[in-house]
């Protein structure tokens, strides 16, 4: 994991981080950028857990979890986590970069357990693993459930009767053999 | 099997064989008409039990989705299906009729089998809405929503609409009335074929 870097481009109108923060968490992240005057940051799994615990200890600190979210980018998967200041204006964003097999994150469920079932959520459909989860198993999804819904490869599985195609439905002339009498009468 | 036929068999049910305690109705038929119902009482009591059954329908009380909303808004007062007889009840073991009102996702279609299964005979199924009836919006791209209940139950009425107006649901629900004031007696539960519960036991229910 560590061995790619990723890469993310600021876009031309976006301006860079302020030096304040570089100061702050330069040594942490791998990337930042000012996004709607607030901060954004990339940083990668390994040092995810420790940018996390600094963010908290800022002044004021950001100490609301407000929403942690897995994104499909195509060639690997995202992890964004928004941060709020509960005595402050700010809000934040961080975002995590894993790769479509095999992505390993450490869990914040220490740090804020409202992350416990956002990171289900999370796990399950985009086929991420939380190391250090307490309670790691599905949340919305039934038990058993094959594949990721969320990622943009997922197909649904029609050979499942509950998901299978309705042929009355889809073709309810053919269906019901009155396609040749439709198309007589049409003709006429 | 015909109504001729049934009089026939309760005529000629052996006297040994264990009986049910004698129902009232069933007592005062029998001092009239030597060894079974005559038809004209048959006639009778079926009018009876089918309007005092239409008329005192208790549903499942409980919600999918959306159209659960509508459904509460069907019976509270300025709609009031309590004219009907309609009452809601919490357990399924005092309903008469399931309204399947949302989406049913693959998570819940279990559930729902197993309150229909705790539902005593005779039990009807209403489907309300598109989502219930076929997937409605979810039928393309879903990966979770069964795409009709009916592969879950078997469904007496359905009503579409997305959702559908209060209306509608008391449409469908006077041809529910129309059902039940169809059945006879001699089509009892109690006797096989009244209603072929073909069950779609489409996957082994947990």
């Amino acid at each position: 994991m560590s061995e790619e870097t990723p890469q993310v481009e600021p876009v031309a109108t976006t301006p860079p981080l302020s030096p304040e923060w570089q100061a702050a968490v330069g040594d942490l992240i791998v990337a930042g950028l000012t996004r709607n005057d607030h901060p954004e940051l990339v940083t990668t799994p390994e040092l995810l857990l420790g940018l996390l615990t600094r963010l908290r200890e800022l002044d004021p600190p950001y100490d609301l979890l407000h929403d942690l979210c897995g994104v499909d980018r195509g060639e690997h998967l995202e992890v964004v986590y928004r941060l709020y200041q509960g005595y402050g204006p700010q809000s934040l964003v961080v975002k995590v970069q894993t790769p479509r097999s095999g992505g390993r994150l450490p869990s914040v469920t220490a740090l804020w357990p409202l992350a416990n079932w956002a990171e289900r959520e999370a796990a399950e459909m985009f086929g991420l693993t939380f190391t250090g989860h307490p309670d790691p198993k599905h949340l919305l999804l039934p038990e058993g459930f094959v594949g990721y819904p969320l990622r943009k490869d997922f197909v649904i599985d029609r050979s499942d009767p509950y998901l299978a195609p309705d042929p009355l439905r889809d073709d309810p002339l053919t269906a019901l053999g009155l396609k040749a009498e439709a198309t007589k009468g049409s003709e006429e | 099997m015909g109504l001729r036929e049934w009089e026939d068999k309760l005529r000629h049910l052996p006297e040994n064989l264990p009986q049910p305690p004698e129902e009232p109705l069933r007592k005062w038929a029998r001092g009239h008409h030597e060894g079974g119902m005559s038809l004209a009482f048959l006639k009778v009591a079926d009018k009876a039990l089918d309007t005092a059954r239409a008329c005192s329908l208790w549903w499942l009380q409980f919600g999918l989705a959306c159209c659960a909303i509508e459904s509460m808004a069907v019976g509270a007062s300025r709609y009031d299906l309590d004219r009907f007889g309609i009452f809601h009840r919490a357990t399924p073991r005092q309903a008469d009729a399931m309204l399947v009102a949302g989406t049913v996702t693959t998570k819940m279609a279990p559930v729902i089998r197993r309150l229909y299964d705790q539902m005593p005979e005779p039990r009807y199924v209403i489907a309300v809405g598109n989502c219930a009836i076929s997937g409605g919006r979810f039928y393309q791209h879903a990966y979770s929503v069964v795409r009709g209940v009916d592969r879950v139950l078997p469904v007496d009425i359905f009503i579409p609409g997305c959702p559908p107006r209060p209306e509608s649901f008391i449409d469908g629900l006077r041809k529910l009335h129309d059902l039940i004031r169809q059945e006879s007696l001699a089509d009892s539960p109690a006797v096989e074929g009244r209603r072929p519960e073909t069950y779609l036991h489409l996957r082994e229910l947990p």
